[in-house]
């Protein structure tokens, strides 16, 4: 029971699945199910709450991450050492080697009384590493005839996606709502203020934010960084700690200009540090960080990449050619494609071929360069910069796409004095 | 032959005997290092790398110091690993420099464990990882190294841990946690040494690969303190695009950025090449041309330099006059090592013939009569060409401050675009210049102040001698002063009446508008400040830049340290496959030099040339389908002028044919088709390019 006292107070509104997995897992040496899935989305606390559950009780344990294993040595190897110890330095990298281990220790009473566990965090990465492993450490119980062996497989993933041939327990973690999260934040906040007034921040906090990301760790995360801002007028003295309103007042900006940042990684830092520093030109402002420079060739390169992976080839004569017959070339931006937009946006960028690229290059150039070396290779640079994508690998006629959109481009045309919006037609 | 005696089939070389003689021939012709064009030049350059690895330094240290601060200050949270993005420019081969000398600030001062990983290291996770393993594993050999150095008492165990370097397949993460835990057990965890990963090239790592690489290490980020360095060539923004969420909120991002590569360009132009004291002056044309490289092409410095190297070397080459662009060093063995060779042909120099002749006709003759009379003038005339350049680029440099924040830039915002302004014509005489001093005489004074002490400044710094050099400084001190002064005098100015209180008399719309050009004719009179501003851009205009900015091509001597030999470079410097294809095809005889390939005009075609070329000569005839029957008849004609042209070809000829289009097709001129039976495409259009 005292284990389970522990794990409520740790995990709050985690009630039922803690009963679940102590039922399946905590009674030590029993017989025990074969396979338990844990399921439910990131941040739901499938991994904590296991692994926590397990180092409370008495169970011989292993704990491993699927992402790491990029070969099943990786995987097999520290489990084998955990579940068996012994002296020899086989190497542990089939499945078949390490059932043949744990029958061993199995056979020399290792797990007579105790349970033994094994938990498969990402257990969706195992299916990398071949398809066999993960049906095989679902029936592990059944392959090496240890009646107390549980594995614990936990994925983002529903069991229904997997194939498993076998039975399995299956434990839901659902999404926090909005209470269970202020409940959740409450417990794990890292300073040490009034629970009120904290629950107050939250409540403020999470209006916000919850919109952007359910979360918990990104929402942690915000939230202790905020708070320090949150604080300062109590701190200073400004406001009281009852004065909601005020405070919110006080942070609605913050909070609202740091929600485009959510799951960027950004560390925003310490803003007075970052105002100094971009005083001596170093750290940058939002708006330089989005501004590409590029050599002047490569931006009409893109531009033309632009415009010919979005328009199609049969109106390049009305857009680029000089003369290009009675039309005007208003008229065209405006009427043209009426018909084709809904397809077109549907489409995403067209494939264009090298020729082509070339030609509407040199019509958005108002001078002429000769088609030198370093001209040709200015096209492969924007490939490896990632912006335009080469198909097939022909040394003929190569075919390209371009992968910016207008948002990118459009700053870029207009630095060497090109309007794109008057080259498109849809 | 013994020595070919031998159980297994085999390939014997036998060298000839007079081999090694050939040998020494050849190398002979090669064997420029004790020319002395080949000294001069490589003591120039060596004496200009050296001022370019200076700046350098000083150039990235911003960035360097900022990033040391963020590795020591970063706190390694659990669940976030701390990084950098560095944003650095699209020019990623100028960047190795930047990373090695970060990982060298980093060894020396924080850490020994740095581990630099580029693009090709992340073709899947489990190579990423293990040589990241072994480079911070590393690390600790040569650590050991240190230690067996300084205290032999504890190397032999330690020489145990050192057997215990991993295998490249033991190289993950569980063995480095373990490796540092047992390392660093006695230390404090603020105390630790950091592990840092230094990812050079963002955009050619694999995405999926790099996702689960920072998956990976943020399993580990209580147990390693994990510091990530990650290069990216565009914008930060490609982080985010190329990552997925998951991966990017485990990472604690800040970002940083390397000034900008033009800034960089700027830089070196200043600080190395335009200067009085590089004794190599580049040309305007051929500046231009480097400049346009970088700006257009590809944004490299490295390139860039390497473009001016070409240059040196070229001024150099095989050249008997330019030995004269000497060092200051140099000056003496450079007139000492002059022989009668040299100086004929510097006499034949167009401008000091042009020199020469402005003299009166019995000092042109003692001059050519006598070669110590002439060594005299040339080493004279060396003096005054070093004296003019030191003025020249002084007093550029003052103009510069004075107009260079000027709206719109008439002469330009670089001290580069300027230069090559000034250089080869009078600036004075120029009409951007006009209109700078147009623009100067409505500055304010609050303006005109500063550009003046920076002038002011310019002069002080360079030690220039010279009574006119000394006079100019003096008067523009006693102007500035003056302006200075202005407020400070009472003014006794009447108020003028504003035109607002102006009556005016009208009754119609025609007679206001008179009225008002009237009155904007009508000369306020000029405040005490607009009268100094005036005296003192008079004095700029007239005295100072109409005597010292002489261009520098019109000075006697000046093609031994300019070089402007644009030609020469550009073709060496940007290859145009197209159009040497197009020569080799059009005129085979530009490359094989036989005599039977020799053409009278362009359309010339020879049934000597090579099959390939007579085809593709015709091929340039036709339209964009081109009828094979036609061709082929059409080639037997050119190559076999006397046969009947009936239908019955030689197959010999056909077979050429027929191998000469392959190529062609090879080299993408023409490709099949299906919309015609019998025709190929042709790929091409216009002739050059």
């Amino acid at each position: 029971m005292n284990i389970k006292k522990t794990l409520y107070e740790e995990f709050p509104c985690r009630k039922n699945q803690i009963d679940t997995l102590f039922n399946l897992l905590g009674r030590n040496g029993e017989h025990s199910v074969g396979c338990v899935f844990v399921h439910g989305p990131t941040a739901t606390g499938k991994s904590s709450v296991v692994e926590r559950l397990l180092q409370l009780s008495d169970a011989v344990h292993v704990v491993i991450n699927c992402i790491e294993c990029y070969t099943a040595r990786l995987a097999l190897e520290p489990a084998a050492r955990a579940l068996c110890p012994s002296d020899t330095s086989e190497r542990v990298d089939s499945v078949a080697t390490f059932a043949r281990r744990l029958k061993q220790a199995h056979k020399n009473d290792a797990f007579s009384n105790r349970s033994c566990v094994i938990v498969l965090d990402a257990c969706e990465r195992l299916a990398d590493l071949g398809q066999h492993y993960l049906p095989a450490f679902a029936r592990l119980q059944e392959i090496t005839d240890i009646p107390t062996l549980t594995v614990v497989l936990i994925s983002h993933i529903l069991p229904e996606k997997f194939l498993l041939d076998c039975v399995y327990v299956s434990v839901n973690f659902p999404q926090y709502t909005r209470n269970e999260l202020i409940d959740v934040l409450t417990v794990r906040r890292v300073t040490d203020c009034d629970i009120n007034f904290y629950r107050d921040y939250l409540n403020v906090f999470l209006g916000v934010f919850l919109r952007a990301t359910r979360c918990l760790d990104e929402i942690h995360h915000l939230a202790t960084t905020h708070f320090a801002q949150y604080v300062a007028p109590v701190e200073s003295g400004q406001l009281k700690a009852s004065d909601v309103a005020g405070l919110w007042r006080n942070i609605a900006p913050r909070l609202k200009s740091s929600l485009d940042s959510v799951y960027l990684g950004i560390d925003s830092g310490d803003h007075a540090d970052d105002k100094r520093a971009a005083k001596r030109g170093r750290v940058l402002t939002p708006r330089a960080q989005q501004a590409l420079d590029l050599p002047y060739f490569a931006k009409h390169f893109l531009v033309a990449a632009f415009l010919a992976s979005h328009n199609h080839a049969k109106t390049d004569r009305r857009l680029f050619a000089k003369s290009h017959g009675r039309k005007q070339r208003k008229r065209v931006v405006v009427g043209a494609g009426r018909k084709e937009n809904a397809v077109d946006a549907l489409l995403g960028p067209r494939s264009f071929s090298l020729d082509r690229l070339f030609a509407i290059f040199y019509s958005l150039l108002d001078q002429r360069t000769n088609l030198t070396a370093s001209l040709m290779t200015q096209i492969s640079s924007l490939v490896e910069l990632g912006f335009l994508v080469r198909q097939g690998d022909g040394l003929e006629l190569p075919k390209y796409k371009a992968l910016v959109g207008l948002d990118c481009v459009e700053p870029v045309a207009r630095t060497i004095g090109l309007n794109v919006q008057r080259y498109m037609v849809s | 032959m013994s020595s070919t005696v031998s159980v297994s089939k085999g390939c014997f070389i036998f060298k000839p005997k007079d081999a090694k003689s050939r040998k020494r021939k050849s190398t002979n012709c090669l064997n420029f290092s004790s020319e002395a064009w080949y000294q001069y030049y490589s003591r120039m350059w060596s004496t200009i790398e050296k001022k370019l690895e200076e700046i350098n330094e000083n150039v990235s240290q911003g960035v360097l110091d900022d990033l040391a601060e963020f590795i020591s200050k970063c706190d390694t949270v659990k669940g976030k690993i701390s990084s950098a993005a560095l944003l650095l420019g699209v020019n990623m081969p100028d960047h190795t420099t930047l990373f090695s000398a970060l990982s060298n600030r980093i060894r020396a001062n924080m850490t020994p464990h740095v581990a630099i990983l580029d693009s090709t290291d992340f073709t899947t996770v489990r190579s990423a990882i293990e040589k990241m393993v072994a480079l911070l594993v590393k690390e600790k050999i040569v650590d050991l190294e240190d230690v067996e150095n300084m205290s032999i008492d504890e190397s032999s165990d330690e020489e145990d841990d050192a057997g215990t370097v991993f295998k490249k397949s033991d190289c993950n993460l569980p063995t480095l946690a373990s490796w540092y835990n047992e390392k660093y057990a006695d230390k404090d965890d603020s105390n630790c040494p950091k592990l840092i990963v230094i990812l050079t090239d963002f955009e050619g790592t694999s995405a999926r690969v790099l996702e689960d690489f920072i998956l990976i290490l943020s399993q580990y980020t209580g147990r390693l303190p994990i510091v990530m360095i990650m290069g990216v060539a565009t914008t930060a923004s490609a982080i985010h695009k190329s990552l997925s969420h998951t991966a990017t909120s485990q990472l604690s991002l800040r970002l940083f950025q390397s000034q900008p590569s033009v800034y960089f360009l700027n830089n070196t132009l200043d600080q190395v090449f335009l200067k009085q004291d590089c004794p190599f002056q580049l040309g305007s044309k051929v500046m231009k041309f480097l400049t346009d490289i970088f700006l257009f092409y590809d944004f490299s410095v490295d390139g860039f330099i390497k473009g001016i190297k070409y240059c040196v070397m070229r001024h150099f080459y095989g050249s008997k006059t330019n030995l004269l662009c000497y060092l200051k060093s140099d000056m003496k063995g450079a007139f000492e090592g002059l022989n009668k060779d040299n100086l004929a042909s510097i006499e034949q120099i167009p401008s000091f013939r042009k020199y020469l002749s402005s003299l009166p006709e019995e000092k042109q003759t003692k001059i050519k009569s006598s070669s110590p009379a002439l060594k005299e003038v040339i080493r004279n005339l060396m003096k005054e060409l070093r004296d003019a350049i030191s003025v020249f680029h002084t007093f550029l440099r003052m103009l510069h401050a004075l107009v260079s924040d000027l709206p719109d830039c008439p002469l330009g915002k670089q001290y580069r675009e300027i230069y090559s302004e000034a250089v080869t014509m009078k600036v004075s005489n120029s009409a951007s210049y006009k209109e700078c001093f147009k623009i100067l005489a409505l500055t304010s004074k609050d303006e005109l102040l500063p550009k003046l002490d920076k002038m002011l400044e310019i002069l002080e710094e360079c030690n220039l001698e010279g009574e006119s050099v000394k006079s100019l400084k003096s008067k523009l001190k006693s102007h500035r002063k003056k302006i200075e002064n202005v407020g400070m005098e009472q003014t006794s100015r009447t108020p003028t009446k504003s035109p607002s209180k102006a009556k005016f008399n009208v009754t119609s719309r025609a007679q206001f508008k008179e009225q008002l050009a009237k009155l904007s004719e009508t000369k306020q009179p000029a405040n005490p400040y607009e009268l100094a501003r005036m005296n003192l851009l008079e004095f700029l205009r007239d005295e100072l830049f109409e005597s010292t900015l002489i261009p520098l091509t019109s000075l006697p001597l000046h093609e031994v340290v300019l070089f402007d030999d644009v030609a020469s470079v550009k073709r060496r410097l940007i290859g145009a496959p197209r159009a040497a294809l197009h020569t080799a095809l059009n005129n085979p005889h530009h490359y094989l030099e036989c005599d039977c390939c020799k053409l009278s005009n362009d359309g010339e075609i020879l049934p000597t040339m090579p099959d390939v070329c007579i085809a593709y000569k015709l091929h340039l005839e036709s339209s964009s389908l081109i009828n094979m029957y036609d061709w082929l008849q059409s080639f037997a004609a050119v190559v076999n002028p006397n046969g009947d042209g009936g239908k019955d070809l030689d197959d010999q000829i056909q077979a050429r044919f027929t191998q000469a289009v392959a190529e062609l097709q090879l080299l993408g001129f023409i490709k099949p088709t299906k919309k015609k039976a019998d025709h190929v495409v042709r790929l091409t259009w216009g002739g050059s390019a």
